[in-house]
């Protein structure tokens, strides 16, 4: 099972819109995704680094260094197929190489 | 969307200041006891704190920015988008990139009362925008009065064209 997580600035709309289009495409790809929501200012390294990808709704300067791989997944808010097939693309390229 | 949308709570706004724009529609709406006495500060520091502009030059370049400024359920007492259409533009940084600026014309308002209620505004406000042409859209961002807003939401809205 890969875990994502999501992330945006109250940690419940844009980011589970995030959440629910992701765990949709990826299954589609045959992947099985858990995903979970959080807000922006409360990321910890501690909280990343229990996922496998970390997907923010936009460009983030973390406090730390970590190595789980961040997908910056706000296009796929506009709900336009050719804005959020490079953000699925991206996060399959990543599950193959987990 | 239009199932989010009240004919008493549209906008038009001179304001020429995120702040001026924020605390003009808070007047109307804490007046009427739809959003906390909070909401102001809040929605304040959360578009400061994780901007909500979004540029729509994808669909075309004759189309302005929105912005969907929003904040936390516990300082709102109702589920509604508030459309606020902008004769001066103002400006917001960008959703995705913040460090990149968007003259908005036009907001939309979210507010939401519990956690599970936001989840559906978001997507509705997005559909409606995918769901007009781009020369009806322009035509929309450009209305000046609050019942031809209401009227074409309305009339133009398709609930349930999305999943």
């Amino acid at each position: 099972m890969i875990k994502i997580l999501t992330a945006c600035g109250t940690g419940i709309n844009s980011s589970t819109q995030i959440k629910n289009a992701i765990v949709k495409e990826m299954k589609t790809r045959g992947y099985e995704v858990k995903a979970d929501t959080t807000v922006l200012s409360n990321i910890t390294k501690e909280m990343i680094e229990k996922y496998d990808i970390f997907c923010p709704i936009s460009k983030i300067d973390l406090s730390f260094k970590t190595n789980v791989p961040i997908v910056v997944c706000g296009p796929i808010l506009y709900r336009i197929p050719s804005m959020a097939e490079p953000i699925y693309d991206e996060i399959e390229s990543i599950i193959k190489a987990l | 969307m239009k199932e989010y949308i009240s004919k008493d709570e549209i906008y038009i706004s001179n304001a020429k200041r995120k702040e001026d724009l924020f605390k003009e529609i808070y007047d109307h709406l804490f007046s009427k006891n739809l959003v906390t006495e909070k909401f102001l500060i809040e929605i304040i520091e959360r578009e400061n704190r994780s901007p909500t502009g979004l540029n729509l030059s994808h669909m075309s370049k004759k189309l302005p920015s929105i912005a969907i400024p929003h904040t936390d359920y516990k300082f709102c007492n109702v589920d509604l988008v508030v459309p606020v259409s902008l004769n001066t533009k103002i400006e917001f940084n960008n959703m995705i990139n913040p460090d990149q600026k968007e003259d908005v014309g036009f907001i939309f308002m979210i507010l939401n009362s519990h956690p599970g209620s936001q989840v559906e505004m978001l997507p509705s406000i997005m559909n409606f925008l995918k769901n007009q042409t781009v020369d009806n859209l322009a035509s929309f961002f450009k209305l000046t009065n609050e019942r031809d807003i209401f009227n074409y939401i309305n009339s133009r809205d398709i609930k349930g064209e999305w999943e």
